[in-house]
Parts: C-alpha cells; structure tokens; sequence
C-alpha cells in the first residue's frame, strides 16, 4: 500500500497540521516584468508565508484572490488521506467551474516550495521603491519576482536564514547562493567532496587560459572548505545570523568576497575585449514622422534614418500595421500610394486563389490526399491553443481562430514543400492582431517565413546552425561562460531552441514581442542581431548559471522559466552594446563577422554596415554542423573536452588567443552609425 | 525546529532512501504530454495548454513507503518534424510515459512507433508506461480500452487511461512507473547529493543523471 501519495506543492492548503511561522501580505507578482503600473491585471497581489508542515519548511505565496477562494472550497480539491501528511487529489468537480478565470489565471502564479530546495534567490536593494525577491530552486525552477510592496523581504530572509546557510556571491550583490550543509562531508575526504565541482577537464582548460585566477580561486576553495568544516556543526548556532546581517547590509557592497573563488574572473575576461560601450534607446516611431517620411506620391524619404528610428525605438502601435508592411516585404520601400494599390490588389487575388485550392478539396479527396489532411488535423490542433489568453483570441468560437486556421492553412498551399510546422502559429499571431486583416497577415507572415523558413525545415538545418553560431560568438565574446556551459553539457545551446525558433515569443508579453520584432527586422545594427539577443540575455544570466552551478536540465529549466521576466529595453541595450564590442575588437574573425552580417571589408564606409546582406542569403560555413547531442561524446573541435581527457583545450576558431592580445584601447572608437 | 543538519524530510523519508529518475514523455502532437505533467507537478489544468517548443523540464517527489522518488521529468514537442531530437531526451531514461488521445486512432499508431523505438533504442531496462489520454472524452472515444491493454500486455508496458483534466490516473500512472523501477542495492542513510550509485549498471554514459539512489 503506497502511503503517501504526491507532495504536492502547489496551490495546497494550509493543512491543520501546518504552522505558519511568518506572513507578509502586499507581496506582488508582477505578471510581466516589463509592464507599465498602468495595466491593473500587470500586478496580481497576495501573500507570503513562511510554514512548517509536517513534510517540511515551506516558502508560499498565494494570490490574494485565489485565497479567499480557497478558504470557501475548503478541502475540495485536497483531502487528507492519513495521518501523516498524506493527501490525494481527489477529481475536479464541478462546482471548479465556478472559480473565476481570472482566479484561476492567478492561481497559475502560486508559489510553493520546500526551503531545502531552494538554491539560490536574487534580492535587490530597495533603494528605490520596495525590494523584490527571485527564488531559484535546486533544480533550476525560476519563481517569478515576489515585490514586497509594504516591506517584510529583510524579515522574510532573517527567517530563512535560520534553516539555511548563505552566502552572498562575489560578482553579483543581488545574488545569495545557499550554501551545502552536509553533516557526512566532514568524514570525507577533499578529494571526495568534490572541490573542484566544475568536470576536471574544464579545470583545466581554464588554468592554461588563465593560470593565476585558477589557481588562487583552486586554494580559495581550500580556505572556504577549511572556514566551513571548522564552523560546522558546532557554530552553526551563531552562523545564521551573521549570514543575515550580511544580508542585511545591503548599502556595503562586495563585502567579505576577497577570499571567493570567482572573485577574479569578470575582471580576466574583461581585458580581453574592448569595453562595452554605453548606448541609449529612443522613442518609438511616431505616425507624424511616418507621414513626414513620404512624399507627395507616397514613397518613403530617407529609409535608412527611418529604419534607424525604428531600430532604436521601434514603431508606435497605431501605425504598426502600416510600417509592418515595408520591414516584412509586403510593400516595397521604393512603392508609392498608386504601385501600393496595385500591389495590395494582386495580392488579395493571390490570396483568395490560394485559398480556393484547398477550400475547395472534399471529404473524398482529402481521403486520398493524406499529407494535407495530416497539415489540417495538425494546424487545427495548434490553432485551439495559441495564445488563447489573448483578448483577440479568447473564448470559445472566436472568429479570429478561423482566421488564423485558414491563413496557416492557405500557407500551407503557398509553400507546400515546407507545409506547416508548430511554432508557426506562434509567428502569425502577434501579426494577425496588428493586422486585422487576413490578406495582409498572410503575406507579411510569409514575408516573415520567407526570414526564416530555415529554422523549420524538416533536417533543422536552420537551427542547429543557429545554435552552432551562438556557440561561436560566445566562444570569442564570453570564453568563459562559455566554456562553462560547454563542461556542464550545454555547449550546443539548445536551451536557446524557443528563443530562435521563435524568435523570443514565449519569453515575453504580446506587446513586447511586437516592439522587439520590429526592431529585429529592421537587421541593425546587423543582420543576426537576434543571436546577439541571445548573448545579452545569457549574459545577464551568468552568473546565476554558474554560481548556481547548473547543468543541462537545470539550465534549460532556468531559462524556460524567465519567460515573461526579462527586461526588454535592458535586454535590447545589452545586446546592442554587446555588438559594437565585437565590432570594436580587432580580432574579430572573419567567421564571426560572418555569422553577424557585417560587411567583410574593413575599409567600406562604417555606416550601418550590414543593410545590404540580402535576405536569406545561406551563411558560407565549412558544414552544418551537427545538433549536439548532451549525453554524447562531441564530434567536433568546437566542443567542450569530455571529462577525463585531461589534456583536451578548447580552441574555438583561431580567435581565443587573439583574445588575448587584444587590448581595451580600441574600445575608444565607438561611435556607431 | 528549524533542522541545519542538511537534506531531511521530517516525514522520514530521509530514514529510506531518495531516487532519482529521469522521465520522458512521448507521443503525438496535443495528445496531452505536457497537460499530464501539468496536473502531475502543480495539480493544474489549462484548457489551451500551449504547444510544446522545444523541451520542457519539470520535476516531481513522490513518496513510496520509505522511499522517495524523485522524477526528472522532460516534456517533448511532440510534432514528427522534431523528432530528431527524442532521443536526446531519451536517452538515459529509466521511465518513459508514451502518451495518445483515446479520441484519435492514429495517435495510437504514433504511440506504437514510439514504443518500438524505445525497445530498440532506449535503456534495455527502461520502464515503458502507455497512457490513453482525454480519458473524459469517452463519448468520442475512438481506440477501445481492451485494444490498448491487449497491446500494452504484449509489450510488457503498463497501462492507464488517464485525464489530465479530471486528474483521473494521473498520479496513479507516475506512481505505478515509481513502484516498478528498481530501488537499488544502496538503501540506509540518505547520501550525499552529488555522489550516487548507479541503479542502472548498462548506463555507461557518464552524464546519465538520472538513475542514481542518493
């Protein structure tokens, strides 16, 4: 007889056994992190508890809603089975019904977690308006942001820091990392326990790349061992508490951090490079600069200014459906009001005529005619659940759906070679709610696919060497995260797949993903700007990714989960900032600079320089290469060393030791456009 | 109260042993793989469960008489064009929970394929569970209990009609995949977390995860 069923965490009730240790109301989680205090349903309220329960210390959060709820619909959905802490979950019943969506919308955001699964948490100082608390599990689980609107952090974490030990990170003060307390640790031996955690082969490569750092951050371990073996158990008692005052000092900065491992290594990586430039973000373009934009006839004046204002602010939402038309292909940048008229004629009749062909296939032939029957059943099956949250698609029978059915499905008689594959949905949705208007969402989203149409071919050719390009970009502008990533099984990147496929539309709102798109299509300030995207945004990540000392799935869990929390505009600077560091390095291969979309020639007029690589135009590279698989041995020379092969160096292209000898002085000439 | 003393569970699990299993779901696309572990991980259920892209990556701990079971849970996209990448997640599994629609015959026939690429590729000793989803849509129902069971036993897989949407089996099948996977040699103490033994000696690989008693 099994006695304890699943431990579910989630959303269950404070059982009668459980105590609640601590409470906070006014604990915010802001749905998307990139939202305006304008938008109410932006911040959904509720509270923290700090519980003990018979199966362990719990961190909850609750939506304010949902917890009313919950106390009327009392032991509906749980029912305590035995007297241990068992509970079963018994069938939805129907009375579920009555919860309201937006309830049960909230409920998705409940937060729930046993405290010795927590691996990290990142806190900001409240400096400016009220402190926020990420919480980071074991096993990669990234909770949304918990903003504690009436204060309670700093009592939320004195809390924690009875049952934990924590350590603040050495490169990044909002970053606490709980710290491994093992009573059996002390009986083993230093070999044993693992010092060196990161595979010895990484070990090594890092100490030819950087003797010193590695060294000195080898016996750092050593001394932070010794520091904590000869403080446990015994002091454990009088611990806590400076860990929480360390916490606590927020105003002092990299305290204590002198004798950490990683203290040194931001610092090593960079020299390497030239230095990030600062840049700024504009406003969005507005539909009087639009109109000043045309002349007499309609055609557009200046497009090279107008795609830099785009690229720099992106498009005010009211004249999206207009400007979309030029940056996805519909329209010409040279056409006027009368060739615009003609054009959108021919393509409505296009259109329609394509349409008709499969309109116009019955039962009976669709019987014979398997692959497009299959395409149906397939693009019916995602169009019922994309983006059904969204005002233009939700409820049931929405109209809106069979639009975006039979745009797919007219896509599929446009280019039945390629047919459909999921994630296209995804692709036409934001354009069909700028659209509204199925002719023209069909032909900006095949102008899109016609972008990108790679990524779903059936061999992903388009993917695995966008991956493999991420991979070298970062090869040459982050060696050591990504060196990092290669020794933890992650050296394919395949946790960016969403991210390209596409294009970043999980990871943020409906809004935003509209902003970043226009700004991607604009290809400035290169064509590939969405692999340096992807750079930003890991590199925001980095030191969460290696403090936390994640591996595959725990990588791959991490970024899934910061979907919806990543800042847009932070994100789009980084990434822009990243690029004119690369551009300003003098050792930039020419790979590199292929894979980016720049101009090969370093003599060409530096303006924008990648505008003219043409759309689709195939990247000339050696070969495909393979999508790694993690668990296997690697196959080629770009890859991380397996462990154990002790003498194996990661040499990217040539680029690693140009790295070296490049120098921060070229970061001086900056100025870009 | 507060117990500094490392990874206890005070339901005294620690006094049994914890494992750790990497778990795959297959199937067809919007058969309900990701509904499954949905209702499985956080007791939730969403009617417009968006498409999975790419991989998803869940874990859940169950509690079998003195021992805890922890899955590693990887949720597929489940359209023929990825499958290329199955066995990346495949690979080194201990459990495998392949999944199709009792509405929909030929998410059946896709369940068999992925059954017999299991048998040939897999771990020889992988724990195959067959699930017939959407099991309240009974009135549309087009695959018969008894042909997937006859199936299922011809195969030696276990096998449950399940419903992400009432919960019906849900954690019935995970449980029965935790009771029937070998719970190793290594019992006592708890061990220390980044060491483990490996349950299944054919798993050469050296990142093979899962699989470990800790």
């Amino acid at each position: 007889m099994i006695k304890l069923d699943v431990i579910h965490t989630q959303h269950r009730k404070m059982a009668s056994q459980s105590q609640v240790l601590f409470e906070r109301d006014g604990v915010y989680i802001h749905v998307n992190v990139n939202s305006t205090t304008a938008d109410k349903d932006a911040h959904i309220p509720g509270r923290v508890y700090l519980a003990q329960k018979p199966e362990g210390s719990f961190i909850e959060w609750k939506a304010e809603d949902v917890q009313s709820l919950d106390s009327n619909q009392n032991d509906q959905e749980w029912a305590v089975i035995g007297t241990t802490c068992s509970v079963g979950y018994k069938p939805d019943k129907d009375n579920v019904v009555s919860v309201s969506s937006k309830a049960e919308t909230r409920k998705r955001y409940n937060v729930s977690f046993d405290i010795l699964d927590l691996k990290s948490f990142k806190r900001n100082a409240p400096n400016h308006g009220w402190a926020y608390i990420i919480f980071i599990l074991k096993d990669g689980t990234t909770y949304p942001a918990l903003h504690f609107h009436s204060g309670g952090s700093k009592a939320l974490l004195q809390q924690i820091g009875k049952y934990l030990h924590i350590k603040r990170s050495p490169n990044d003060s909002r970053l606490f990392i709980v710290q491994e307390h093992d009573p059996d640790m002390l009986s083993k031996s230093f070999d044993e326990l693992h010092l060196f955690s990161e595979s010895s082969a990484y070990r090594v490569t890092k100490f030819i790349n950087d003797p010193y750092t590695t060294a000195l951050g080898g016996f750092a371990k050593v001394t932070n061992f010794l520091r904590d073996s000869i403080m446990t158990p015994e002091n454990v008692t009088s611990r806590p508490k400076e860990e929480v005052a360390e916490i606590l000092q927020e105003d002092i900065p990299g305290m204590e951090i002198s004798q950490q491992v990683e203290a040194g290594f931001e610092v090593v990586t960079k020299t390497k490079l030239p230095n990030r430039p600062e840049v700024t973000r504009g406003q969005p373009l507005n539909s009087q600069q639009w109109s000043k934009h045309m002349d007499r006839d309609g055609q557009i004046k200046d497009v090279e200014h107008l795609k830099d204002v785009i690229f720099r602010g992106g498009v005010e939402p009211c004249i999206r459906n207009e400007v979309w038309k030029f940056l996805l292909n519909y329209y010409d940048w040279q056409s006027t009001y009368k060739t615009r008229a003609d054009e959108r004629k021919r393509k409505v009749d296009d259109y329609f005529r394509m349409k008709l062909q499969w309109k116009t296939i019955n039962d009976v032939q669709e019987n014979r005619f398997s692959l497009l029957k299959e395409r149906k059943c397939l693009i019916e099956k995602d169009v019922t659940r994309t983006d059904r949250t969204h005002k233009f698609f939700e409820g049931e029978c929405n109209p809106n759906l069979q639009v975006l059915n039979d745009i797919l499905m007219t896509y599929c008689m446009y280019n039945f070679d390629l047919g459909y594959v999921q994630g296209m949905s995804d692709l036409l949705s934001p354009i069909l709610v700028v659209m509204e208007n199925e002719v023209d969402a069909f032909w900006c989203f095949a102008g899109l696919m016609d972008k990108v149409w790679e990524n779903f071919e059936m061999d992903q050719k388009g993917m695995k060497c966008q991956l493999a390009d991420i991979h070298r970009l970062m090869q040459f502008s982050d060696p050591e995260l990504c060196s990092y990533l290669e020794s933890h099984d992650s050296g394919n990147f395949y946790f960016c797949f969403r991210w390209l496929l596409i294009f970043f539309k999980r990871e943020f709102s409906f809004s935003d993903v509209q902003r970043l798109w226009e700004v991607i299509w604009t290809e400035r300030p290169c064509k590939s700007f969405h692999l340096v995207i992807c750079l930003a945004i890991l590199d925001t990540e980095k030191t969460t990714l290696i403090e936390n000392k994640f591996g595959f799935t725990e990588i791959l869990k991490h970024i899934n989960d910061m979907s919806l929390a990543i800042h847009l505009e932070e994100t789009l600077k980084k990434a822009e900032s990243i690029f004119l560091q690369l551009k300003n390095s003098k050792k930039l291969p020419a790979t590199l600079k292929e894979i980016l979309g720049m101009e090969l020639s370093p003599s060409s007029s530096t303006s924008s320089s990648c505008k003219t690589t043409p759309i689709g135009t195939p990247i000339n590279r050696e070969s495909t290469p393979k999508l790694e698989l993690p668990f296997q041995g690697r196959e080629n020379g770009l890859s991380a060393p397996s462990s154990g092969s002790g003498t194996a160096v990661t040499t990217p292209d040539d680029s690693s030791l140009e790295i070296l000898t490049d120098n921060a002085d070229t970061a001086m000439n900056l100025v870009y456009n | 109260m507060a117990n500094r003393a490392g990874a206890q569970r005070p339901n005294g699990a620690t006094q049994g042993k914890i494992c750790q299993f990497k778990l795959v779901l297959l199937g067809e696309s919007a058969v309900g793989k990701s509904s499954l572990v949905l209702r499985f991980v956080k007791g939730q259920f969403h009617e417009y469960q968006e498409s999975t892209i790419g991989a998803a990556f869940l874990t859940q701990t169950v509690c079998l008489d003195d021992t805890t079971v922890k899955f590693e849970i990887w949720d597929t996209a489940g359209q023929e064009r990825y499958h290329s990448l199955a066995p990346m997640y495949y690979r080194g599994a201990q459990a495998a929970i392949v999944v199709y629609d009792i509405t929909n015959q030929d998410t059946f026939g896709r369940a068999k394929t992925w059954v017999k690429e299991l048998q040939r590729q897999a771990s020889p000793n992988i724990v195959i569970a067959l699930a017939g989803n959407k099991s309240d849509l009974s009135n549309k129902r087009m695959v018969e209990y008894e042909e997937a069971q006859a199936y299922a036993e011809e195969n030696s897989l276990l096998f449950m009609e399940t419903s992400a949407k009432t919960a019906m089996n849900v954690n019935d099948i995970f449980l029965a995949i935790a009771k029937k996977l070998p719970k190793n040699e290594g019992g006592g103490a708890a061990q220390p977390r980044q060491q483990g033994m490996k349950i299944n000696n054919s798993e050469t690989s050296q990142a093979s995860e899962g699989g470990c008693c800790k």
